[in-house]
């Protein structure tokens, strides 16, 4: 029933609040805001009835050719909890943020579609139903990114729809080899299926379409450009809970089929590890308040990531890592909520978004500097805010990995990497934070000064600190945490955690060593090498540009952003003198191969195009042979006919001409023929010619052949 | 039976005798035997009929009609789009000249589209396979100009070239079996198997040629020069699917399993995935709307092959139900796209940018269409490839694969050519420049807009609930 309703509300809310917007915008505001709280407090009601014990499971037999299944325990339960959270205090700052913006109804029609169909995929039993709400999900979340309708968001929103179309029909055809494979895509089923070697490659096809939502590396190029160009309701939105809906389906798969499974849990452990440390170097380069934050939320995908590819490589024992990777996803989602929203609140105010630019405008405004500040603390990792303890878990299963194998190896590499990591994401927030609160701005100190006390409503202040409480509350009592954990474990088939040392002196060790990388890499690196007094803080962000070729997208996207990583990094000497030159070469040179090279970009396409054009044109080709040859029309060449004819009518009239000079000169020889029968010939040949041609060129004629033929073949078939 | 083909044929027929004086009484006219025929056709569904023969010129050559399974699904899907097309035309068909001769001929296609279907042998099937061409032929170059009198052309050699084949391959099965159309195949056992395949790819081919087999699919592009009712009607629905129609019966009634495995059956999938592949291709790289949508026809047309190709009942229960499916979708976006033309008179997809602000109902329902013929869920087009892609992979081997690869690519290249007009008309600014002015509202009369929305619901049912459409497909496939 509650399913049922958590479903059906926004889709009514949606119709509902679309057609009274004809009449009135405030009405459609109000039933907005009353739908998202219903929604809100249905999550809350199955929540609660979880936490008694009562499962909700709602079976819809028949719909969409397989039926849909849904299902309300633990993990299913608390994610629609958070998603139902963010969409509320997301929706209260809307009416403030999208005071000036156009297209409204638009956004708010999506906006429900979105959530309805993030709850459906967070419900979902098995991975039919959560494609299918997976797919209108993406699709519904298109007009988000695209709502500027400017040149930057038509392009950021096309790379959104691209990736999303491609990675859900890789899906889908690891979904069909899997349906082929253990005959049903219920999650019990997958569980069942575990340790199938020939689920591995069904299982590698269905994570594409998932990781891409979750931006997770090299799928992840949507990411750092759909968030700047989204309004920053919707960008929250985006990182808070549509990217989970991807790493929902990668511990679906992760966690059932392929548990254990070496191979598969190294592959994503490196593409995590890569995924963590692009998104935070990539977030250290940019200055772009949005774009910092979105390419921090593909840094923390990779944290979650690295949990999940430990509980893989763990099987049984992995409850640590899994847990962490549970626990960051919500601490996340309440972290991005929070810093998306107070990125929302300066961008309403100033329409700008260039760290430059907003350079002095958090000064004497506590509410924003507490929201910053809080997501900063949270985000760094630092103990008592709640990031700390999802990324202690992670990092202690690293440990545990390494440990079990009993020797120094990659996977104590791993573990530094894990630690820069966290370094370099206190970094960049130390960037935003000493900028927009510290630092004085140049110009335009006074006006940013004179907003003090009025630069956000009520509502959205409510919103604002509604969100951000959590942050200490959830880091302070890790107990909570450790229940969400544990009432996962239905899910995640792994049980929870119990009574670990968060505060341990190892643990602190590893959060004290990321601050002290990012504390050094802020002073060193952005101070010294991307910030200077005249320019300020300089961007160093790869260029991305859209090719014209829409087949070559995809791959080129991929290499060029990594080239043009390397490539910027040295042009902007970031790494001195210390890498050669002929590095920066290769770099320039694979780049110029892939995408400047006429020969990929444009021949081989046009070739394969002319090779099956021409096929196509084979039965063309063929009807034009036929004309020209058996079926050539006669009038064409009368002339060479005429001749032929003409010649055979002169030599029978010579021949007949040589006759009648013989009897002339015998029998007739008192009464000569005077007649010239070459000339009586020609003549007659001259004037039967055109009929005998019209003749044959006929339909009639071509009928009366095909009706001799017909009966010849009837005759035949009779007589056999 | 025969009534009911008869009445449009010869409600067709009067039509240029009556001499109407308005549009109006023609307009009723043609709505009330299209009506009255499609309510005959449902009568006859339900009923069934009893065989009847009408002339047997042999034993092996007679024109026999009775109705079965899989002519009952093509019958009632045409029965009912007719009457909404013919509905659509009414309006449409004020902006071109001769109307009388075109509604003659558009209602008398139906009378021979129901005859067809309840062809009860190949000699029946081949004898009105070569009708179909002729009645279809003057509204290919209804408008008289030089491409359209070329399209013509082309229509009508690749059509009765390639039927010759058929014939071909038609007199040589009757030298070993003769008899009406059963499930399974009729019995071709004392065929050598070479000679079967040999016989088997000839029908394909030639049958096929008015599915838009990959090399010979060049004249459908080029009939988008008839009007856009005979294009949404004729080209993406009842024409072609007579080609399909016309392979799968080779397929489950003539040919029967004895070719699974065969090289024939290798031949015939590699062409309907390199179909696939072609239409999905060429339709990106097309610019005008109309021909973009007649190679995406091309593509799904190979979908349904593919089904036919796969030669189990699964892969004939997903070409059936893509048959369906697809017929309300390529109808829906044809219909959009017409309304366009009719309205602004653009034809280009840069043309199309912006345009939906003015015409906000058209364009949403070739929105959802468009998405619908991606194979996105929960909409038609998404049932209709699962069901292709499950039978493909049921066949285990690298071939199903390859179709099942061959599907989601074209699912993307789908999103690529459909969501590049309809995107653009929504999110980017007006061109002004690219036709005559506009006025605020453009979306058309209610005789376009009734039909659209009728077809959209059914787009939309159909994807909530196909289970009883499939169980009926399974039943007929005798699954």
């Amino acid at each position: 029933m509650i399913a049922a309703l958590l479903l059906s509300v926004p889709l009514l809310g949606a119709v509902v609040s679309s057609v009274c917007a004809i009449k009135s915008e405030r009405i459609r505001d109000r039933i907005y805001t009353v739908e998202l709280i219903a929604v809100f407090a249905l999550a809350v009601c199955a929540f609660v009835s979880n936490l008694r014990g009562a499962a909700i499971a709602l079976k819809v037999p028949g719909l969409c050719g397989m039926g849909l299944t849904l299902k309300l325990d633990g993990f299913r339960s608390l994610y629609a909890l958070v998603a139902s959270f963010m969409w509320l205090m997301t929706g209260l700052m809307s009416p403030e943020y999208f005071a000036h913006y156009k297209n409204r109804t638009r956004y708010y029609l999506f906006n429900q579609i979105t959530l309805m169909a993030t709850l459906g995929v967070f419900m979902s039993d098995d991975l039919y139903t959560t494609f299918i709400f997976f797919e209108i999900m993406s699709l519904a979340s298109y007009p988000w990114v695209a709502h500027d309708e400017n040149k930057g968001a038509m392009g950021a929103a096309g790379t959104y729809l691209a990736i999303a179309v491609f990675g859900g029909m890789v899906t889908l055809m690891g979904l069909f080899m899997a349906w082929n494979r253990i005959g049903s895509l219920s999650f019990d089923a997958l569980t069942a299926a575990r340790g199938r070697a020939d689920m591995i490659l069904p299982s590698a096809l269905i994570l594409v379409g998932f990781g891409a939502k979750a931006g997770l590396f090299p799928l992840h190029i949507w990411l750092p450009q759909a968030h700047p160009v989204a309004p920053a309701p919707a960008s929250a939105l985006l990182s808070g809970v549509l990217t989970k809906t991807g790493v929902f389906g990668m511990l679906v798969i992760c966690l059932r089929p392929m548990l254990g499974c070496l191979p598969f849990g190294n592959v994503m452990l490196a593409l995590g590890l890569i995924t963590m440390t692009l998104g935070a170097v990539l977030a250290l380069l940019s200055t772009n308040l949005k774009r910092i934050l979105a390419c921090s939320s593909m840094s923390q995908i990779g944290y979650i990531t690295v949990g999940v590819a430990m509980a893989m490589l763990l099987g049984e024992e992995g409850h640590v890592p899994a847990s962490g990777a549970v626990m960051h996803m919500v601490n996340h989602s309440v972290l991005k909520l929070t810093l998306f929203m107070a990125a929302g609140v300066v961008y309403m105010n100033l329409h700008k978004l260039e760290l430059n630019d907003l350079r002095g405008f958090g000064r004497g405004k506590p509410l924003l500097h507490a929201a910053f500040l809080l997501g900063a603390l949270g985000l760094a990792g630092v103990p008592l805010f709640n990031g700390y303890l999802g990324k202690t878990l992670i990092h202690e299963g690293i440990l545990e990995y390494a440990h079990e194998l009993g020797h120094f190896g990659v996977y104590n590499v791993c573990e530094w990497i894990f630690l820069c990591a966290a370094g370099v994401t206190t970094g960049y927030m130390l960037k935003i934070y000493i900028a927009l609160f510290w630092q004085k701005n140049p110009t335009r100190q006074a006006e940013y000064d004179a907003l003090n006390g009025h630069y956000m409503n009520k509502r959205s202040a409510f919103a604002l600190c509604a969100a951000m409480v959590w942050i200490p509350i959830l880091g302070m009592f890790p107990g909570i945490l450790e229940g969400v954990s544990r009432m996962c474990s239905g899910f995640t088939g792994i049980e929870g955690v119990h009574g670990i040392h968060f505060f341990s002196l190892g643990n602190l060790r590893g959060g004290a060593i990321s601050l002290a990388i990012g504390t050094f890499l802020y002073l060193t690196v952005v101070r010294k090498l991307l910030y200077n007094q005249e320019r300020g803080y300089i961007a160093v962000q790869p260029k991305l540009n859209l090719r014209e070729s829409a087949a070559a997208k995809f791959g080129l996207r991929c290499v060029d952003g990594l080239c043009a990583v390397v490539d910027h990094a040295l042009e902007n000497r970031l790494f001195l003198h210390a890498v050669p030159e002929a590095v920066s070469g290769l770099a320039e040179s694979v780049l110029d191969r892939f995408v400047e090279n006429p020969f990929i970009m444009k021949v081989v396409p046009d070739a394969a195009t002319a090779l099956t054009r021409a096929a196509a044109g084979l039965t063309d080709g063929v009807v034009v042979l036929l004309k020209g040859g058996l079926f050539r029309s006669r009038s064409e060449h009368k002339h060479r006919k005429h001749s032929v004819y003409y010649a055979f009518s002169y030599v029978v009239g010579r021949i007949l001409n040589a006759f009648v000079l013989l009897l002339n000169l015998t029998i007739y020889r008192n009464r000569p023929i005077h007649i010239d029968f070459v000339y009586v010939l020609a003549s007659r040949v001259y004037d039967r010619d055109p009929e005998l041609g019209r003749a044959t060129r006929t339909v009639s004629f071509g009928l009366l052949l095909f009706a001799a033929g017909l009966l010849l073949a009837l005759v035949y078939l009779i007589v056999l | 039976m025969l009534i009911a083909s008869l009445l449009p044929l010869l409600g067709g027929a009067l039509i240029p005798a009556l001499r109407f004086k308005s549009r109006k009484g023609r307009t009723a006219w043609v709505e009330g035997v299209t009506i009255l025929t499609s309510l005959l056709v449902l009568r006859l569904i339900l009923r069934g009929t009893e065989e009847v023969t009408l002339i047997a010129f042999s034993r092996a050559y007679r024109l026999s009609f009775g109705l079965d399974g899989m002519g009952r699904v093509f019958l009632g899907l045409m029965a009912f789009l007719w009457p909404l097309a013919a509905l659509y035309a009414s309006e449409y068909m004020q902006h071109e000249e001769r109307e009388d001769s075109f509604f003659a001929f558009y209602t008398m296609t139906f009378g021979v589209m129901i005859l067809y279907c309840c062809a009860r042998n190949m000699f029946t099937l081949y004898v009105l396979f070569e009708c179909i061409t002729l009645i279809t032929l003057p509204l290919v170059w209804h408008k008289k100009d030089a491409p359209s009198i070329r399209a013509a052309r082309a229509y009508i050699r690749y059509s009765i070239g390639c039927a010759a084949f058929a014939f071909a391959a038609l007199i040589v099965v009757s030298q070993y079996a003769s008899g009406d159309f059963q499930l399974g195949g009729l019995d071709l056992s004392g065929m050598p198997k070479n000679l079967m395949c040999a016989a088997f790819l000839a029908c394909f081919f030639g049958f096929g040629v008015k599915a838009a087999v990959f090399p010979l699919s060049a004249w459908l592009p080029r009939a988008c020069a008839a009007p856009t009712p005979v294009t949404a009607l004729l080209h993406a629905v009842a024409v072609v699917n007579a080609g399909v129609y016309a392979v799968l019966r080779m397929v489950c009634n003539v040919f029967g399993a004895a070719l699974h495995g065969s090289w024939a059956q290798t031949v015939a999938l590699i062409f309907s995935i390199l179909t696939i592949l072609f239409g999905a291709v060429m339709a990106v790289r097309e610019r005008h709307v109309k021909r973009k949508l007649a190679y995406s026809t091309v593509s799904n047309l190979g979908y349904m092959l593919l089904g036919a190709s796969i030669m189990t009942p699964a892969g004939q229960v997903g070409s059936l139900m893509h048959m369906v499916c697809h017929g309300l979708m390529k109808i829906t976006l044809f219909f959009c796209i017409g309304a366009v033309m009719v309205q602004t008179g653009r034809t280009q997809t840069r043309q199309m940018q912006g345009l939906a602000k003015r015409m906000p109902l058209v364009f949403a329902a070739f929105t959802v269409a468009a998405i619908a013929l991606m194979g996105i869920p929960p909409l038609c087009g998404f049932i209709s490839k699962y069901y292709l892609a499950t039978a493909s992979l049921e066949m285990g081997n690298g071939w199903g694969v390859a179709g099942v690869a061959a599907l989601l690519i074209s699912s993307v290249l789908t999103a690529i050519y459909s969501l590049s007009v309809a995107l653009p008309a929504f999110f980017m600014p007006l061109d002004e420049a690219a036709g005559p002015e506009l006025p605020d509202r453009c979306d058309p009369g209610l005789r376009m807009l009734v039909p659209l929305g009728l077809l959209l619901c059914a787009v939309l049912l159909l994807g909530a609930c196909s289970q009883p459409l499939a169980d009926a497909l399974r039943a007929i496939a005798g699954m």
